[in-house]
């Protein structure tokens, strides 16, 4: 056997398992995107492009000869990336002094830290979002508590809106930023800090000048970490955001569902790949100065 | 240098302890220093003495437990690392990765606010000081461990400081190169008249570098002197160790006077010894003498006052360095011409002239 040979067939499981749990699926998706729906979900073998008109795009109920853009989808499309960024932003806010908080403990402390943030994800997801449910709703612990301080007269509605769900998914996906970027701030020499300060560098601007930009792998890879689930996320938006603020996720999962559209679905999944797709791109192209600066040295 | 200049930095009274309790370590205590203008000063011992942690208490990198920091007759204790009119060069360099050779050089310059056509003007000064002009735009990970270093103390210069401070910049350059940025160290401190303090612990390098030397151990500076008082002077055993190579002889003290005494070596001659100060041996004490390799004298058995046996001979071009054992036992180090061929087992006699030997404070 060559070398050549034997390098393939230690690969030939991983390429399988790949195959079969990755890019057969997506293949599947992909045919029955183009695909007609089935009377009770599944599809029909007739070709039709109706599932990716109708991603976009709507015909009127009473004249099919008027065509006009798909507002709900549009709607679900932009608050899925607009709740996404917005998820991204807070958990980079959040993120960043936790990181570095742990990131400046002595060394033997800084596991107990990092182990405290990962607790979350000892717990299911469904307890955790029900959780956030308990301590938002009109009577819950919020309410409660600003009502008992004089603060507010009525209930505030929190559960069941936007808030909602930016405030469940902030808390689910903060761990996954606060790991890469703790990972990337612990790498930070000490001693550059120290040359920052000695340089007549303020706290502040040594962690402008010289934290923040050597960091700044940690933050793009929580970034891509945090925005990908986020703009996919279909449990938080539907226990959190109620039936009427749906998200890209809710609206797939509809399809397969109640709408029996399975077509929609595939393209809608097929859709929601293309973005992540593309901030996937996006990350490539931030972390690319620091590629080119490797190949240099 | 003058002797009459203030002093730049004065040191009074400073401790640092770290930890508490039981495990309280006293890196530093009760250190007195000055450091006049445009002077060398070296920092000397080994590691674990506290003269990084000294350097790290005149950078602000730490605070004191006790004592004061002035610089130019300010007190600086209280005042972090950016309100103190010093610059640090770094074990490692420390050189920003993201930024470019003439960013890093002016890194300090943009923190205090400079204009950035001022700023251009002073990087470039410094880069034709350390001569790497043609670098500006690279990367530190783009440059030598030489390059590194000369960046390394542009950057620290270009402020303008009071004092640089040098935390052992050296000691991650193989030895060719250590020797050229001596010289290149040398050259920028007579060019910019800056006062510097350097922590080594390497006496080589102290004693090629200073104007003076103050040797460290266990917290405590054993001694304050030139290189040619260290070495001719050592206050005590210790310091005459660490600077330079020494020999300790056990001798009987007969007689002192006048900074001179005269003492009999084990094998019963008498020769006239130098005390040094600080000592409280009076005549017919047992003291212990120490004494410069070059100045043991070496020829044939019989010839001197002592009777020794070679124990090593090693040739180092030009010299050759013996180690000998005197007939009681003690070990002697001397450097003698190549001419014979010293071997090891050979007998050999031993004159000590008079003034070689330095009684020692008990």
């Amino acid at each position: 056997m060559t070398a050549a040979q034997r390098r393939w067939l230690l690969l030939a499981p991983a390429v399988a398992i790949l195959a079969c749990v990755a890019a057969g699926p997506l293949l599947v998706m992909l045919v029955y995107s183009f695909l007609e729906p089935g009377e009770f979900g599944g599809v029909r073998p007739a070709f039709s492009l109706d599932a990716w008109f109708s991603v976009l795009f709507a015909r009127d109920m009473f004249d099919p000869e008027i065509v006009e853009p798909n507002i709900a989808h549009l709607a679900i499309l932009w608050r899925s990336v607009s709740l996404a960024l917005q998820t991204t932003l807070v958990c980079i806010v959040l993120g960043f002094p936790t990181a570095w908080f742990i990131a400046t403990r002595p060394r033997g402390t800084r596991e107990l830290w990092l182990f405290l943030v990962t607790i979350p994800f000892w717990t299911n997801l469904l307890v955790r979002t029900f959780a956030i449910q308990e301590v938002i709703r009109n009577r819950g612990l919020v309410n409660t508590l600003l009502m008992q301080a004089g603060v507010i007269d009525e209930p505030i509605q929190m559960l069941y809106t936007d808030f909602a769900v930016l405030v469940g998914m902030a808390y689910v996906f903060l761990p996954l930023m606060v790991l890469p970027l703790y990972a990337a701030m612990e790498r930070v020499d000490r001693r550059l800090l120290e040359a920052a300060r000695d340089l007549y560098a303020s706290r502040w601007r040594m962690f402008r000048e010289v934290v923040l930009p050597l960091s700044r792998p940690g933050l793009v890879a929580g970034s891509v970490l945090v925005f990908i689930p986020a703009i996919g996320a279909w449990v938080t938006p539907r226990l959190l955001g109620g039936g009427r603020n749906l998200m890209l996720g809710n609206l797939i999962e509809l399809q397969f569902g109640q709408g029996r559209n399975w077509p929609l679905g595939a393209a809608l999944s097929m859709t929601l790949l293309a973005l992540v797709l593309v901030a996937l791109l996006v990350y490539l192209r931030a972390v690319d100065p620091d590629t080119r600066r490797r190949d240099h040295g | 240098m003058t002797t009459d200049t203030p002093a730049t930095v004065r040191v009074a009274g400073l401790t640092r302890v770290f930890g508490d309790g039981g495990h309280a370590v006293r890196a530093l205590d009760n250190v007195d220093l000055q450091v006049k203008g445009g002077e060398f000063f070296t920092l000397l011992g080994p590691s674990g003495c506290g003269k990084s942690t000294l350097l790290r208490l005149l950078a602000g990198l730490e605070r004191p437990t006790a004592g004061t920091v002035h610089i130019d007759g300010r007190d600086v204790t209280a005042l972090g690392p950016d309100r103190r009119p010093v610059n640090t060069v770094f074990q490692q360099y420390a050189l920003f990765p993201h930024l470019s050779v003439a960013d890093n050089i002016g890194f300090g310059l943009r923190m205090l606010g400079w204009s950035r056509s001022d700023r251009a003007a002073r990087v470039y000064e410094m880069l034709a000081l350390i001569q790497l002009e043609g670098l500006a735009a690279r990367r530190p990970d783009a440059l030598s461990g030489g390059q590194q270093q000369r960046v390394a103390l542009a950057r620290a210069l270009a402020p303008a400081p009071r004092v640089l401070l040098l935390d052992e910049p050296l000691s991650a350059l193989d030895v060719k190169l250590r020797r050229e940025m001596q010289d290149e160290l040398k050259r920028l401190q007579r060019e910019t008249h800056v006062t510097c303090v350097f922590v080594t612990h390497d006496q080589d390098e102290a004693l090629a570098l200073s104007d003076r030397v103050a040797v460290m151990r266990e917290g405590r500076i054993c001694q304050v002197d030139t290189p040619a008082g260290l070495y001719e002077a050592p206050a005590d055993a210790a310091v005459a160790s660490f600077v330079g190579d020494a020999s300790f002889l056990e001798v009987e003290l007969l007689d002192t006077a006048d900074g001179q005494a005269t003492v009999r070596l084990p094998g019963g001659s008498v020769v006239r010894a130098v005390l040094a100060a600080g000592g409280t041996a009076r005549g017919g004490d047992r003291v212990t003498a120490m004494v410069r390799p070059e100045r043991v004298q070496v020829g044939a058995p019989g010839d001197g006052a002592l009777e020794a046996t070679v124990e090593e001979a090693r040739y180092e071009g030009g010299t050759t360095r013996l180690r000998l054992c005197l007939d009681d036992g003690t070990t002697l180090f001397a450097r003698a011409g190549a001419a014979p061929a010293w071997q090891p087992g050979a007998r050999v006699g031993v004159t000590l002239p008079d003034g070689a030997l330095r009684v020692l404070p008990a």
